[in-house]
């Protein structure tokens, strides 16, 4: 490999695992497409670019194992595209498998690793495909399966055959007068890569020097994909021409080992005289196969599918296991690329050019700020000065007054010298008053300009979510067939954007909820037609904005919730108090409790009792909600709701004591001002009553050791939560509402729990934002517990 | 004054002791891959080649060679791409301009194809993986 492009190039090796993946995922989705219409032409081609392109890449940063898995996966498309293998669902399955080894290839060559797991399978199934073709076809039964471009065992015709006196007459008869035959004899290397192609390269060369009328091997056998260690040509120059110097002319670096040109009737002597004198190490032609190598191969081909009937129980065994690994060791923090459209970043560019004019022209502004102050100060001088002289003048007036000059006189001498004390500050007043009102268009202008710069921002962010969807064809795809229904997935809105690190963190929870809708909702062909619905079950996943919020549905026609079986299962794992009266939505909503599951047995796709209250973390996490709508019988609805940013939220600024704390607008269900006698206690917490709700109380104070002077009138309690869960925390005051720019924490302060990271301030002070999902889950536990103390009481 | 030698770092950089070859030829560069165009376009551009423009598929690639016509020199054109392969774009170029230089860039297993571009007038070929001195070698060699 070259010096110049270094393997573990950081760069390069970004570019390739991003490229990689893209492949991957058109490979992935046009295989799907190819199940749906097996002629679909297209979409062969498409993986085909896509496998090629991939296979390349991989050589080149020296990913052998996966360029060396991808050429034999081009093998067997290659014979799909030449319609020899025809798409049934069998092999589908294993081009499946095969995606998901390159991707566990990809994804530990991404941490560092050499791909180590067994594909042994999946290799064997795909030699299996290409090999009953083969067999199938007996004629081609000796064309070797893996490797393509590797030299078969049979050869060229003797090269260095002569020409019978027949075949030369020929030739003579072909040219025209003046014109001469020259025999090229070309010996070629065959360590070159592509040693297939030479014959063909010299044969496109020696046009620029005359006709060729012959070769041998003939021209179809340097068609075919095949080494010949030496090629006659046999071509038509003018007759002046020099020999020698035509030499240089059909070398070509790499390819060609010996050039020699000779008369056609020139004795064509044992050893090429080649001009470095170099010997020709190839003139002779290989050993012709042997009725004994064929039989040899045609073992070959038995063997391995042999092997193949043997490990076929194998790969479905390493499919299920590979995506489990991929998740394990992927990394989401290091390395994710963006692909921008280049308007949004002209859009952005333009912005920031608006923003340096903004910038001069508060420069302007300064200046003239500067200049008003030395006007200030000028005018303050002469005002000092007028007052020094009204001042001493005064005795001298009054000597005056006595001396019986009239007050009226005295008065318009005043006037006369001091009268300039009135407008001594005019002109600064005037100036300061213009330089102010354009402080305030260009500060209003900088707001502006501001807003639609972190606009601009989120947009180049943004991503359609369909680069999540995307994945959903192929789980479920697979599931369906584990689970033995059938499911028409449904995508709609595809096209929402919405940022790229929460399309990071959604995928998993996604997959949860449509798992669990393919698991639990839709039922079995045969339940479903019993009562009287389409065998194909409905799965709908569909995106849309709402206002600064992206809705995610997953819609299915399955069997629904039953809300009263919820509602038991919630009291008897001791989840709600057994009085607590629940509307259906809020007994749906259950469902998201840590520890709940209303499936009766545990299958291996959902049911494991870890489910939907981690979908539901996440989605807080993300500043999300989740709800869940049913009805038995007719299906169940997931709606996601998300921000559509994480960088910067919304936030409630609350002050307890001194600190000032930001609530993530989002959780935010309403405020209430309240006196202190408004606050009972029930089961040793503090609540009270909001309507006909009964709300738990949280000081934020006591929760985060504040010592506040807890001496006024009424106390602020703002209700966070969504769906069932809901809670009051109590503040000391609301400040307002605010876009907050989220600042992660250092790790050792994000322990401390309720704390989500922290913001500057307008005015520089750092305030913490509150993790409104971790303080629910604070608040549930203590309040499970001071239960459980008083039932043991 | 100063001459070349007193530039070692310039010559040490070319390999097998050529000459800067590539002095300001234009090159297009046609390939799907943006991986495989950044990599060909650090290896031109570090030997003085100036690469004029950049193509993601066949019939981007012909519309740009029209384009700069005669401004450029050489064209690398990857043989698979989506809309229009590379045989089917080198066809056009050559219709259009028959001393059109274009060298073919394949990974292995396309030997059929670049038989089939080299007889249609492709003026040389280079495998993927690419390899720096392998693909001045032969860019310089279609550009003498």
């Amino acid at each position: 490999m070259s010096d110049y492009l270094d393997p573990n190039n950081e760069e390069l090796l970004k570019d390739f695992f991003s490229e990689a993946i893209m492949q991957v995922e058109a490979m992935e989705q046009n295989i799907l497409a190819l199940e749906d219409d097996p002629g679909d032409q297209d979409a062969i081609d498409e993986i085909f670019r896509a496998a090629h392109t991939l296979k390349g890449g991989a050589a080149t940063v020296q990913m052998e194992e996966l360029s060396t898995f991808t050429h034999l996966l081009e093998d067997l498309l290659d014979e799909i595209r030449s319609a020899n293998i025809r798409i049934n669902e069998e092999n589908v399955d294993v081009l499946l498998s095969s995606i998901d080894v390159i991707k566990a290839m990809v994804s530990s060559r991404q941490s560092g690793a050499v791909y180590e797991e067994d594909y042994s399978g999946v290799k064997a199934n795909l030699e299996l495909i290409i090999a009953k073709k083969e067999s199938a076809d007996q004629a081609q039964a000796l064309k070797p399966m893996a490797e393509v471009a590797q030299p078969s065992t049979s050869t060229s015709p003797t090269a260095s055959k002569k020409l019978s006196e027949y075949e030369k007459l020929e030739l003579k008869e072909a040219i025209d007068e003046g014109e001469k035959i020259l025999l090229v004899r070309v010996g070629f290397d065959e360590s070159n890569p592509m040693n297939s192609v030479g014959g063909i390269q010299v044969f496109a060369k020696l046009k620029d020097i005359g006709q060729t009328l012959k070769t041998v091997p003939d021209f179809d056998a340097l068609y075919e994909d095949q080494f010949h260690p030496v090629v006659d040509y046999y071509i038509s120059t003018e007759k002046g021409i020099d020999k020698d110097s035509l030499v240089g002319k059909v070398e070509i670096a790499d390819v060609t080992s010996s050039v020699l040109i000779l008369g056609l009737d020139d004795s064509i002597p044992g050893v090429a005289p080649v001009e470095e004198a170099q010997p020709e190490p190839e003139i002779k032609p290989k050993q012709v196969s042997d009725p004994a190598s064929e039989i040899e191969n045609l073992e070959d081909v038995e063997d391995i599918e042999e092997i193949a009937e043997i490990e076929k129980v194998i790969p479905e065994k390493t499919a299920v296991k590979t995506p489990s690994s991929i998740t394990a060791k992927r990394d989401n923090s290091s390395g994710s690329i963006l692909r921008v459209d280049s308007q949004r970043i002209d859009n952005l560019l333009n912005l920031v050019s608006e923003s340096v004019i903004n910038k001069a022209t508060f420069n302007q502004i300064s200046t003239q700020f500067n200049e008003i102050l030395e006007e200030l100060g000028s005018a303050e001088s002469m005002y000092k000065d007028n007052l020094k002289g009204l001042f001493e003048s005064l005795p001298l007036l009054l000597k005056e007054l006595q001396d019986g000059k009239s007050v009226k006189d005295i008065k318009s001498e005043m006037n006369d010298e001091f009268g300039g004390l009135f407008t001594v500050f005019d002109s600064f007043e005037s100036g300061l008053k213009s330089t102010v009102g354009a402080f305030r268009n260009t500060a209003a202008n900088l707001g502006r300009n501001t807003s639609d710069l972190h606009e601009a921002i989120l947009r180049i962010r943004m991503v359609p979510i369909s680069q999540i969807f995307s994945r959903f064809p192929r789980l479920v795809r697979d599931l369906s067939k584990t689970l033995d229904k059938q499911i028409d997935l449904i995508i709609e809105g595809e096209d929402t954007e919405l940022d790229k690190s929460v399309t990071e963190e959604l995928l998993d929870p996604l997959m949860h909820c449509v798992r669990n809708s393919l698991d639990h909702g839709v039922e079995t062909p045969e339940i479903r037609l019993n009562s009287g619905k389409p065998a194909q079950g409905r799965l709908l996943l569909k995106a849309s904005n709402e206002g600064n919020m992206i809705v995610i549905e997953i819609a299915d026609d399955g069997a629904g919730i039953d809300v009263d079986k919820v509602r038991q299962k919630a009291i008897d794992k001791g989840i709600i108090h057994p009085n607590k009266a629940l509307t259906d939505i809020e007994a749906f909503n259950l469902i998201f409790e840590p520890g709940f599951s209303t499936a009766g047995e545990v299958t291996n796709i959902s049911g494991r009792g870890v489910g939907l209250d981690v979908v539901r973390k996440q989605i807080e996490k993300l500043n999300g909600s989740v709800a869940v709508w049913s009805k038995v019988g007719e299906g169940t609805r997931f709606t996601i709701k998300l921000p559509l940013t994480l960088a910067i939220i919304q936030g409630l600024l609350v002050r307890v004591d001194t600190e000032i704390y930001a609530i993530p607008i989002t959780s935010v269900l309403e405020s209430h001002r309240i006196k202190p006698e408004d606050i009972n206690i029930i089961d040793n917490y503090e609540v009270f009553n909001v309507r006909d709700d009964v709300i738990s109380l949280l000081r934020l104070g006591k929760l985060f050791r504040i010592e506040s002077e807890d001496n006024s009138d009424y106390n602020f309690v703002v209700i966070v939560g969504s769906g069932d869960r809901k809670m009051g925390l109590m503040v000391d005051s609301l400040i307002g509402e605010e876009d907050v720019v989220i600042k992660p924490l250092k790790d050792r302060y994000t322990n401390s729990p309720g704390i989500a990271g922290a913001t500057i301030l307008g005015d520089g002070t750092v305030s913490l934002i509150i993790d409104i999902s971790q303080l629910l889950d604070l608040s549930m536990k203590k309040e499970q517990e001071a239960r459980k103390d008083r039932v043991v009481r | 004054m100063k001459t070349t030698s007193d530039f070692p770092s310039i010559n040490e950089r070319t390999p097998d002791g050529q000459s800067n070859g590539g002095s300001a030829f234009k090159v297009l560069v046609v390939d799907d891959s943006m991986f495989v165009t950044k990599q060909i376009g650090q290896i031109l551009s570090s030997e003085g080649f100036n690469v004029v423009g950049t193509a993601a598929d066949g019939l981007e690639g012909v519309e740009k060679y029209k384009e700069l016509y005669p401004n450029v020199d050489l064209v690398t054109m990857d043989i698979t791409m989506p809309r229009m392969d590379g045989v089917s774009a080198l066809e056009k170029i050559i219709e259009f301009d028959k001393d059109a230089k274009v060298v073919m860039i394949s990974a292995l297993g396309k030997q059929d194809l670049v038989k089939k571009a080299l007889l249609i007038g492709a003026k040389n070929y280079i495998i993927k993986p690419l390899d720096r001195k392998k693909v001045l070698e032969r860019v310089i060699s279609v550009l003498k």
